[in-house]
């Protein structure tokens, strides 16, 4: 209640500096006010963005909150809150140079917020990078520095993602538990009401104070300008529904519209679609720790046995591409044709004869996944059924989604597990490698290559030198076959035709996006 | 409306002493006949799924994925390229498997429990606390409570619409043994010297029956519609066994696209269900007078 | 008439000890945890690590179990782990929505189905008669989310006439209301239409071949009058009397429905604290949920006692 009236007061306060940051109109006819509805399928399991790597919160908190370093158009390391930064030869320092930035109950942000926020996010922050961090410093207002115990060559990586994303709030709220701040940042847009199984609802910021370096919109961060008046964000889990919402105007956007209704719907002159590719990888992951997926003769006939383009199809609906490498073509680790020749091989004899050199005598392959995911669920029944094909005994069970990542995380009960993995290869090939190296590696087995390969990836400070233990990582996946990564997802987000400016990204940005 | 059928509004009845005649008595009510006909249909067709489906009900066709209807896919087919005819005429199959063995299970325990409960009075109150406990839910509630818990899989959609029904054919057999107790003939048999386990299974139970076996054809019907429910919501039998309920969830999210994958299955729950609900209706009729007048 | 209120109560009690326990082994059971909603489909298992360790999960289960009870009886239901407040609030704020849709569901499977039933009634063994008996049963044997998503491809996606779901509060835009509510509620409705339509039907069946209405008739009363004024208002007892079931039987369709038209109701409340694993939520509101069902058949049953002078408790 008494935050209430206080970012009221804050907004009355506000008004005359409004008047004076209204955005000049631009060579293209922006238009100042309306409101946007949004609609996607899951709900936020918090507003709280530092605690969560959940997509739901991303969509909604990044325009909230704003990060010190974020990522630009393409996926590039760039600065928001920070206009600059530097890092000592040694690797252990970074001096981070911010600019004026204005929170949403009026007050100014400083150094010392970022420091108190960065604190917080080592406590309840969703990732735990912040561990190398020995000490954090203030010297004036504008000046953020931080000390590493050892060097980390993906600190910056970190720090600027938005998977779990380490955004700036004030210093007063910084002492709080998660998911018990009060929810104001110094983005475009601040926060007005959560009301679970409905709706969030934002509205424009008029105090805010744009990044003047950008020249507009890039990635995370740039330029950003806040048209409409008002975001409601709407959880709406009915994929029908939410395209007949949009349909009937009742939606402006939606966060992801099915690719066969993007098809249906790309005459519709009302809509736009919009595709986003690439959105993630395909991989089916084994357990390496349980018979039969525990030979690598198995995993290699059933690398040799899949035919990827059946398995893409069906499980995006026609929205892929085939790809075999750990990293999108066009990124500073990506590998070329290395491994090629073990991806997209559809070799049903040379699958029978490692089975049989194998010695496989039928034992059943329990291929696990969940009924939440679309794409999970359909990879492992496509595959389970072209293994079946070259004479194998599949299970495939269908449970939700906590059980599979529960199940998923253990040695025994399961075979064989398909995810999608969006964030991750967006991120840049730290937290693909992570995810397969040391003792928790997924495929429930560690392997010394892989963990090499990874330690050499996060503690060697040349490029070049991290360049080669990524391919190393990739040879070694595709020949152990532990992980098949099956190809590239994408997806379309759509829009009513008179919303204008939209960009498809990471997440849906509704800053620098007008209603006509 | 998953949770209720016409039986259910009366939980006491007796067997008519007299059974001459009782097949020709349901050979002339019209309910009975329909139903026992519509049923009939679809326990043949899961009978002769594998003959009568012109495809395998699992096997991929991407290159047809979400055809419309046409000659050789006479329903069309669903986001697999799957055949959606065969893929329903096999889902007749498992959702009637999870219906039998549901009243199966229901009537076993449910007439244990009622029984021991209506005949034993120093446990009435303690059981049937325990039973309200559980009928403090909507059923489907508790069945995708208990779904979840269980994980998706047939056997787990049966024990969870068992536990779900349970408690409510546990309350019918239960009225109708305190009704039957009390009666003359238990009286007479007890002073015959009859044992409580003779008296509980051969007068009292056998007297139960009549409303006992309404009440079962309708939780058959029950059973059916919730299997579906379940399987929409996740916690029902793992895809891709085709189920009436993991058919429709397929086709949810391509009501725009291909709405033949969600209306077929559920113009067969329709047809399956009314064919026992209609059954159900006959059976009352014929074996329960004191109702008889519902349905004139 | 006290001993029976303690008795009820007393044993009241005994149900609702039964549901917290059966929630309890319920989530004791259950595989998974919250940590999978709070973290990113690829997230590390030190990821997931944090969060439990942030929410108290790696506690032992008879500390959870104690300390779950030890803030009941101070009455506090706990706090959601996804929801952003407290249990209590989040039914509060639910409980809106699903009666709304419960009562506007019941109104029209009432209208609906007393009318038809009337008119079965009136032109008895006639085709009117037949065919509203057999579209009746059709009815029934309708799956209430199938029609709904039938619903919404008609009305929503082909017609565009009606939103395909959510929910505008009556006292923000009366009109937005009426339109959220209408496919739901109607889906809802018209599966008990048939039950109605049944029941009213033989009562008016019995009501009309008693006595005082064949007198009435054979007095030369015009035949509307005597369905209107005589048999009316008779028949409508059984249907008064079987209006709280049928209210039950809503509130259990409500869960599925508030699913296919993403209505923030306590069905869908729960449903999705069960498959998020929000512990709070489902033990909680399985608990309030229990408690309202059984005090609520408490009151009907005094009710029906002060009503009703032949039942009598001791």
């Amino acid at each position: 209640m008494t935050t209430r009236r206080l970012m009221m007061q804050a907004t009355v306060a506000l008004a005359a500096i409004a008047a004076v940051t209204v955005p000049t109109g631009s060579a293209q006819a922006q238009k100042r006010g309306g409101e946007i509805v949004m609609a996607q399928q899951a709900q936020p399991p918090t507003i709280d963005g530092m605690t969560t790597t959940a997509q739901a919160t991303r969509n909604i908190s990044l325009h909230i909150w704003e990060m010190i370093v974020t990522r630009d158009e393409n996926a590039n390391v760039i600065g928001d809150l920070a206009t600059a930064w530097t890092i000592s030869p040694d690797g252990l320092t970074y001096t981070f140079t911010l600019r004026e930035a204005r929170f949403h109950n009026g007050k100014m942000m400083t150094s010392a917020d970022a420091k108190a926020s960065l604190e917080r996010y080592g406590k309840v922050g969703g990732s735990p990078f912040m561990r190398p961090v020995k000490d954090m410093t203030t010297p004036d207002p504008r000046t953020l520095v931080i000390t590493l115990s050892n060097p980390v060559p993906g600190f910056l990586e970190q720090l600027s993602s938005p998977r779990a994303p380490a955004v700036v709030i004030p210093a007063e709220e910084a002492g709080k538990a998660a998911n018990q701040i009060e929810n104001i940042g110094t983005g475009p847009y601040r926060f007005v009401e959560f009301r679970p199984d409905s709706h969030v609802k934002l509205a424009r910021f008029d105090g805010y104070i744009q990044n003047t370096q950008g020249t507009g919109r890039d990635g995370f961060g740039g330029k950003k300008t806040a048209w409409v008046d008002t975001i409601t964000i709407r959880f709406v889990p009915e994929g029908g529904a939410r395209t007949a919402g949009l349909q009937s105007g009742e939606f402006q956007v939606l966060e992801q519209m099915p690719t066969p209704t993007a098809k249906r719907l790309a005459n519709d002159r009302t809509i736009t679609t919009h595709e986003m590719m690439p959105w993630a990888f395909q991989v089916f992951i084994f357990n390496a720790a349980q018979a039969p997926t525990n030979n690598p003769k198995v995993r290699q006939a059933i690398q040799a046995a899949i035919d990827p383009e059946e398995v893409m199809a069906i499980s995006t609906d026609g929205s892929y591409r085939l790809l075999h490498g750990w990293q999108y073509p066009g990124t500073p680790y990506f590998q070329g044709d290395l491994g090629k020749e073990n991806y997209n091989q559809k070799n049903a004899a040379k699958a029978k004869a490692l089975l049989a050199e194998a010695g496989y005598k039928g034992e059943e392959l329990l291929i696990l996944t969940d009924s939440s995911f679309k794409n999970h669920n359909d990879t492992a029944i496509t595959i389970g059924e072209q293994l079946k094909a070259i004479g194998m005994k599949v299970n495939v069970r269908v449970v939700d989604w906590p059980t599979a990542l529960s199940s998923t995380t253990k040695k025994e009960g399961w075979n064989a597990w398909p995810l999608m993995m969006g964030i991750e290869p967006y991120e840049g090939p730290y937290n693909v490698v992570s995810f397969f190296a040391g003792a928790n590696a997924r495929m429930q087995v560690q392997d010394p290559v892989i963990d090499a390969a990874n330690q050499t990836l996060t503690t060697a400070l040349g490029l070049a030198e991290r360049q080669a233990a990524f391919g190393q990582f990739q040879k070694q996946m595709m020949e152990q076959a532990y992980v098949i990564k099956v190809g590239e997802v994408g997806i379309f987000q759509a829009t009513r035709a008179n919303v204008k400016g939209y960009k498809p990204y990471r997440i849906p940005r509704l800053w620098d996006v007008w209603v006509e | 409306m998953a949770d209720f059928a016409p039986a259910q509004l009366n939980e006491a009845g007796s067997l008519p002493a007299e059974r001459f005649g009782m097949l020709k008595r349901f050979m002339a009510n019209r309910s009975f006949v329909i139903g026992g006909a519509l049923f009939l249909f679809v326990v043949m067709v899961a009978l002769l799924a594998d003959v009568i489906a012109p495809f395998d009900p699992l096997r991929n066709n991407f290159r047809y994925r979400l055809g419309p209807p046409n000659a050789a896919h006479l329903l069309g087919t669903d986001s697999f390229g799957r055949d959606v005819l065969s893929r329903v005429l096999h889902g007749s199959r498992v959702s009637l498997v999870i219906g039998l063995l549901v009243v199966i299970l229901t009537g076993l325990f449910g007439t244990l429990i009622g029984a021991v409960s209506g005949y034993v009075r120093r446990l009435d109150n303690l059981i049937m606390r325990i039973m309200d406990g559980f009928m403090a839910f909507p059923p489907i509630l508790l069945a995708i409570a208990i779904g979840a818990v269980l994980g998706p899989s047939l056997l787990n959609a049966v024990i969870a619409l068992t536990v779900a029904y349970t408690p409510r054919t546990a309350r019918i057999v239960r009225a109708s043994v305190l009704v039957v107790r009390e009666s003359e003939y238990v009286e007479a048999a007890r002073a015959l010297g009859a044992g409580h386990v003779r008296i509980l299974f051969r007068h009292i139970l056998l007297n139960s029956l009549g409303p006992l076996l309404v009440q079962l054809t309708f939780i058959f019907a029950l059973a059916i519609l919730a299997e579906a429910v379940l399987s929409f919501i996740g916690v029902g039998p793992s895809p891709p066994t085709p189920t009436f309920g993991n058919i429709i969830a397929d086709g949810r999210n391509y009501i725009a696209e291909a709405p033949w994958i969600t209306i077929w299955p559920g113009i067969a729950i329709m047809v399956t269900v009314l064919g026992l609900n209609l059954l159900g209706d006959g059976l009352r009729d014929v074996l329960d007078p004191r109702l008889r007048a519902e349905a004139r | 008439m006290l001993r029976y209120l303690v008795n009820r109560i007393a044993s009241a009690s005994l149900v609702l000890l039964v549901v917290s326990l059966f929630t309890f082994v319920l989530i004791w059971l259950v595989p998974g945890d919250v940590a999978s909603q709070l973290a990113d489909p690829g997230a590390s298992v030190e990821e997931l690590q944090r969060i439990r360790a942030r929410l108290n999960l790696d506690q032992p289960w008879h500390v959870q179990l104690l300390s779950w009870y030890g803030n009941l009886l101070r009455g506090d239901l706990g706090q959601s782990f996804l929801l952003n407040r407290s249990v209590t609030e989040a039914i509060i704020e639910r409980i809106p929505v699903t009666l709304s849709l419960t009562l506007l569901a019941l109104v029209i499977a009432v209208v609906l189905g007393v009318s038809a039933g009337i008119i079965a009634a009136v032109h008895h063994g006639g085709w009117a008669d037949q065919s509203i008996m057999a579209l009746a049963l059709v009815g029934l044997s309708i799956p209430d989310f199938w029609l709904g998503l039938v619903g919404i491809y008609v009305f929503a996606v082909a017609l565009g006439w009606l939103p395909s779901g959510g929910f505008v509060p009556l006292l923000q835009d009366p009109v937005g209301w009426a339109r959220s509510m209408a496919l739901p509620a109607f889906t809802l409705g018209i599966t008990q239409v048939g039950l109605i339509a049944r029941i009213t039907r033989s009562s008016m069946l019995d009501v009309l071949g008693q006595d005082y209405v064949r007198t009435a008739r054979a007095k030369g009363v015009p035949a509307f009058k005597v369905v209107a004024k005589h048999a009316f208002a008779n028949a409508l007892i059984p249907v008064i009397t079987v209006t709280g079931v049928i209210v039950g039987v809503l509130l259990g369709g409500a869960v599925v429905i508030e699913q296919v038209f993403s209505l923030p109701g306590v069905g869908r409340l729960i449903i999705g604290a069960v498959l998020r694993r929000d512990y709070p939520v489902i033990q909680g509101g399985l608990l309030l949920l229990a408690f309202i069902y059984v005090f609520v058949n408490i009151i009907v049953d005094l009710l029906y006692a002060y009503v009703d002078p032949r039942v009598r408790y001791g």
